[in-house]
């Protein structure tokens, strides 16, 4: 039984020897891929071009506008002269938000009496993450703006400071709100599902399309015995990248390890089973290598909406949040951020693993039964 | 080079995309059915986020102050922690997003027009909700101290009218309220139709692989006319993809299409042009359908969704970067698709980017009739 299964992972490495530029793509491919985007995605969504009309131009609107300037979020390179020119400008898409200082501002600020003191922020909606952006910052800075000037010239009026509530903030587990410590390890979570999902979905339909299938079939192997082989170079693959990548995440993009490591190890061997069984269910579907490589994708991208990388699944429809379960990345981004992040140990995330186990067990079962219709 | 030969070439191919039916249906219907579920599912809308609150106070002006915190709907005070370490393990295992702590005598210093500290603590792993609420509890705090000295300010006679002065008009444009579907739709069949390219670089492969390209080698064809009657079949099959996403997104999804159908076409078959040109490269450099797999992904899968544009502003990349996006056919295809269906733009403004696609296309395409020589290995 043993040397069956040793014969078929022989076999695979043959395979694999052969096709060297397959080898480099699936060993470095991953990990050149994980610098480029988490390079790109690292930083806090910042420097949006922006424009900004004062059509009050006093002293207090010149000072909204250098607050503006000043933070991050907004590089002020435009300032037009009215809003047609504006408009224009969001057009050409040159820039991503205009903030117009109505006639006024300054006055309006500056007498404690009147009754609304307008800026208006105008926001490109076809891009929906830097229009968030814009909007949350833009709040913050005018608010806190206006505020700190409204408290001075009224408390100055009822002769004394008015009462100041100071928020004080302690960001824990991740305290300099890096963004990279968020990005870097979801990307490395989703490169290692795609280079697992993709050799373990193709090892099979390989075999089937090149016809090589039926000479496996007439061998005394059995069916379990061909998968576990098939699995072993996957894995052996899949973990090798993962371990690099790890290596890039925590030294290159300073992601912290505050968690055990051996710990994390182990996890992502047993992460990287659950994928497994995806891969080879669609494989044991598919009858071209094409067919393969379409359910993965669509299973890669259906996996990506539900990770809660890039949307908050909390805010999903209660159907989606439901689906969103059922995908192991999800469990997988949470335990891994959880270790890394906050040192957390098993009795903080030991839901996402029973649950990541649940999908592991139905997952290969189901593939198990279903090859094993196929093989036999 | 020959009409009739392309057209053979042409005919062949197109009679391999329909052969395989399952394939087929998964290349033109798997982005419709992806556009659907990214669409039902996204929203980048950070709302009811979880927090636990410690009231050492207990006073007045602190139940106050909590029950306005929650009244907009972006923060929901899910937790009254008893003690300090309650909240501790509330935030540690992901209950509750952050914590806000009410010192005992926050009402009797704010009355006496003092200053008072609060301590909110965020859980900083994902840095935009943990921004996000931040911004809310100090813009809410700063209101409260407001309306609190409002209120000092007329018990002693001076009325300085009344609450939350500062109207910030916020304004989005193409895309008033901002709603998810809307919003991201365009920049998702830009994404989606990424599928067929990838699928068109396997499927030249596969030529190679089963050894069916020595019996074309043996005929008169020419690499430009292989090269040319390959390629058209799969841009069609694209085009077909594209018009069946731009439907559902317009008809089902209800995103408006503000620019011309005409333009979304011709466009569209600019990207199938430079993204298939790709396609076409690595099949011609690579050996077998797994390594065609593999360099296609990493090609246009990933960069096309995290580069792109999509997820993250290119204004905010490091300039390295910016030059790596702008290489990807999608990142001008997703602002063409962004332009016409909510701008309402015309070439007038999409020059550059349709420009941009066209030399790409077909700068690839001659680099892949001159490298590609009809032989093997």
């Amino acid at each position: 039984m043993l040397s069956r299964i040793w014969h078929i992972v022989n076999k695979e490495l043959i395979h694999l020897r052969r096709d060297i530029l397959l080898v480099s793509f699936l060993v470095l491919g991953p990990v050149l891929e994980l610098v480029f985007i988490a390079w790109s995605t690292s930083s806090p969504i910042e420097h949006l071009p922006t424009a900004i009309v004062d059509r009050d131009n006093t002293a207090l609107s010149r000072g909204l506008v250098v607050a503006l300037e000043n933070s991050e979020t907004f590089d002020a390179g435009y300032y037009p002269a009215n809003e047609e020119e504006l408009a224009s400008l969001l057009d050409a898409g040159s820039v991503s938000a205009g903030v117009v200082i109505p006639p006024g501002f300054g006055k309006d600020l500056s007498s404690p009496a009147s009754q609304s003191i307008q800026v208006q922020v105008i926001l490109d909606g076809s891009d929906p993450t830097a229009a968030r952006a814009a909007e949350m910052s833009a709040r913050g800075v005018i608010e806190s703006y206006a505020y700190r000037e409204l408290l001075q010239n009224w408390g100055y009026l009822g002769g004394r400071l008015g009462g100041v509530i100071r928020t004080d903030y302690r960001v824990w587990f991740n305290e300099e709100l890096s963004e990279a410590n968020y990005t870097v390890p979801s990307e490395m979570g989703f490169m290692l599902e795609m280079v697992a999902l993709m050799i373990a979905a193709i090892s099979i339909a390989r075999e089937r399309e090149l016809g090589t299938f039926e000479k496996l079939m007439v061998t005394p192997i059995r069916s379990w015995e061909l998968i576990v082989g098939k699995a072993i170079p996957a894995v052996v693959i899949s973990y090798f990248d993962f371990l690099i990548m790890l290596g890039i995440t925590i030294f290159v993009f300073g992601v912290p390890m505050k968690g055990s490591l051996p710990l994390l190890l182990v996890l992502a061997l047993f992460y990287i089973f659950v994928e497994l069984g995806w891969g080879l269910l669609i494989s044991g579907f598919s009858r071209t290598q094409l067919q393969a490589l379409l359910l993965v994708m669509m299973l890669y991208m259906v996996g990506m909406v539900f990770s809660g990388y890039a949307f908050p699944v909390d805010t999903m429809p209660p159907l989606m949040q439901a689906a969103a379960n059922l995908v192991p990345i999800k469990h997988w981004l949470l335990v891994m951020r959880d270790i890394m992040l906050k040192g957390a140990g098993i009795n903080m995330f030991w839901k996402e693993l029973v649950a990541l186990a649940v999908l592991g067990i139905i997952i290969n079962s189901v593939t198990l039964t279903v090859l094993r219709k196929r093989l036999d | 080079m020959n009409l009739t030969r392309t057209v053979s070439i042409m005919r062949k191919e197109m009679r391999h995309i329909l052969r395989d039916r399952r394939a087929f249906v998964l290349v033109t219907v798997s982005p419709v059915f992806l556009l659907l579920v990214f669409a039902y599912s996204m929203s980048v809308e950070i709302k009811n986020v979880a927090i636990a609150i410690l009231d050492y106070d207990q006073t007045t002006l602190s139940r106050r102050y909590r029950d306005g915190l929650a009244s907009t709907g972006d923060i929901v005070i899910r937790y009254w922690p008893r003690d300090y370490a309650e909240m501790q393990s509330r935030l540690e295992r992901r209950q509750a997003k952050a914590a806000v702590v009410i010192p005992a005598g926050f009402e009797e210093e704010l009355l006496a027009g003092r200053e008072t500290s609060l301590q909110v603590i965020v859980d900083g792993t994902d840095p935009s909700t943990a921004n996000h609420t931040i911004t809310h509890i100090a813009g809410y705090s700063q209101e409260v101290a407001l309306e609190i000295l409002s209120e000092a300010l007329a018990r002693e006679g001076i009325d300085v009218g009344q609450l939350s002065p500062i109207q910030l008009r916020m304004r989005t444009w193409y895309n008033p309220t901002l709603k998810a579907i809307i919003g991201w739709v365009p920049g998702l069949i830009a994404i989606v139709l990424g599928m067929p390219a990838v699928a068109a670089t396997l499927a030249l492969t596969a030529e190679k692989e089963k050894g069916t390209l020595e019996a074309l080698i043996t005929t008169p064809v020419q690499r430009s006319e292989l090269i040319i009657g390959k390629l058209i079949p799969y841009v069609i099959s694209g085009l077909f993809s594209a018009v069946l996403c731009a439907l559902v997104g317009v008809f089902w999804l209800g995103t408006p299409f503000r620019g011309s159908p005409l333009l979304y076409v011709l466009l569209s078959a600019d990207f199938f042009l430079a993204a298939l040109s790709i396609s076409l490269v690595i099949s011609v450099f690579v050996p077998s359908q797994q390594a065609a797999m593999a360099c296609a992904m990493l090609i246009f899968l990933f960069p096309g969704f995290f580069m792109s544009g999509l997820f993250y502003p290119i204004a905010s990349m490091p300039p390295e970067m910016k030059m790596e996006a702008y290489m990807l056919p999608t990142t001008h295809y997703l602002t063409i698709t962004r332009g016409l269906f909510l701008k309402g733009l015309d070439m007038s403004s999409l020059w550059p980017f349709a420009a941009a696609l066209l030399a790409m296309g077909l700068g690839v395409t001659g680099v892949s009739i001159v490298t590609f020589k009809k032989r093997l290995g």
